[in-house]
């Protein structure tokens, strides 16, 4: 047994039901293959970086579960089937995370003083909304 | 001639060991999203300064985010 963690991206089209119960199955599937389910997060709605069959955004939730190795195949042959389903990715856990801030929900400063993105506002298009510096491969890292 | 300014003595200090970071999640889009260039690239250790061991994390972590549409593989994807 070990523990792993599942983030699946659903289509943006579903409602709370839908997604529950989408959420509910791979749930079943981990129970019945022995496992054991630690926790589920619901990120809800998220922007993509990148469109994936025309859609720009997402229904992010974690599955954070134990399980025997053999449960995940099983897991992505589901996932591979399952036409609801944008992206999946499982990896080994590493213990409880917060998830994430949520992008653009301009609810950051965390730990001190950071230049970020200039505009506040969070309606951005897109991952990172103003594409400030262009081209030429200027680095982000330089500024913390 | 010009005199040749005298090289920059400054020290590159990992800022996440500075940070005292111990392991870098692929979740964690607004700390990830510093390491990456408005292109998406990673940015690479001679730059960031960053050390050995994150800058492994980092990378890991990167991957595993675009994957999942957190980060994008590149910035032409979108615009």
């Amino acid at each position: 047994m070990r523990e792993y963690e599942t983030v699946i991206v659903l289509d943006p089209a579903l409602d709370d039901t839908r997604v529950s119960q989408e959420i509910d199955t791979v749930q079943n599937v981990i129970t019945q293959g022995g496992g054991e389910v630690l926790e589920v997060q619901r990120w809800g709605r998220r922007r993509l970086a990148y469109e994936i069959r025309k859609k720009r955004e997402g229904i992010y939730s974690l599955i954070r579960f134990k399980s025997e190795g053999g449960v995940l195949d099983d897991l992505k042959r589901r996932f591979l089937i399952n036409e609801l389903l944008l992206r999946h990715l499982t990896v080994l856990s590493e213990g409880p995370m917060a998830p994430p801030s949520g992008e653009e929900h301009g609810s950051d400063r965390r730990d001190g003083p950071r230049r970020r993105d200039g505009d506040g506002e969070g309606h951005g298009d897109g991952w990172r909304s103003s594409r400030r510096r262009s081209e030429g491969g200027e680095i982000a890292g330089e500024h913390v | 001639m010009k005199t040749r300014e005298p090289k920059q003595l400054k020290r590159k200090v990992c800022k996440l060991c500075v940070e005292k970071v111990d392991r870098i999640d692929y979740k964690d889009d607004r700390r990830i999203g510093r390491f990456v260039t408005d292109r998406g690239k990673i940015v690479p250790r001679r730059i960031s300064g960053t050390c050995a061991r994150h800058q492994k994390q980092i990378t890991l972590a990167v991957k595993r985010a675009r994957i999942l549409a957190i980060l994008p593989f590149t910035s032409d994807q979108l615009r």
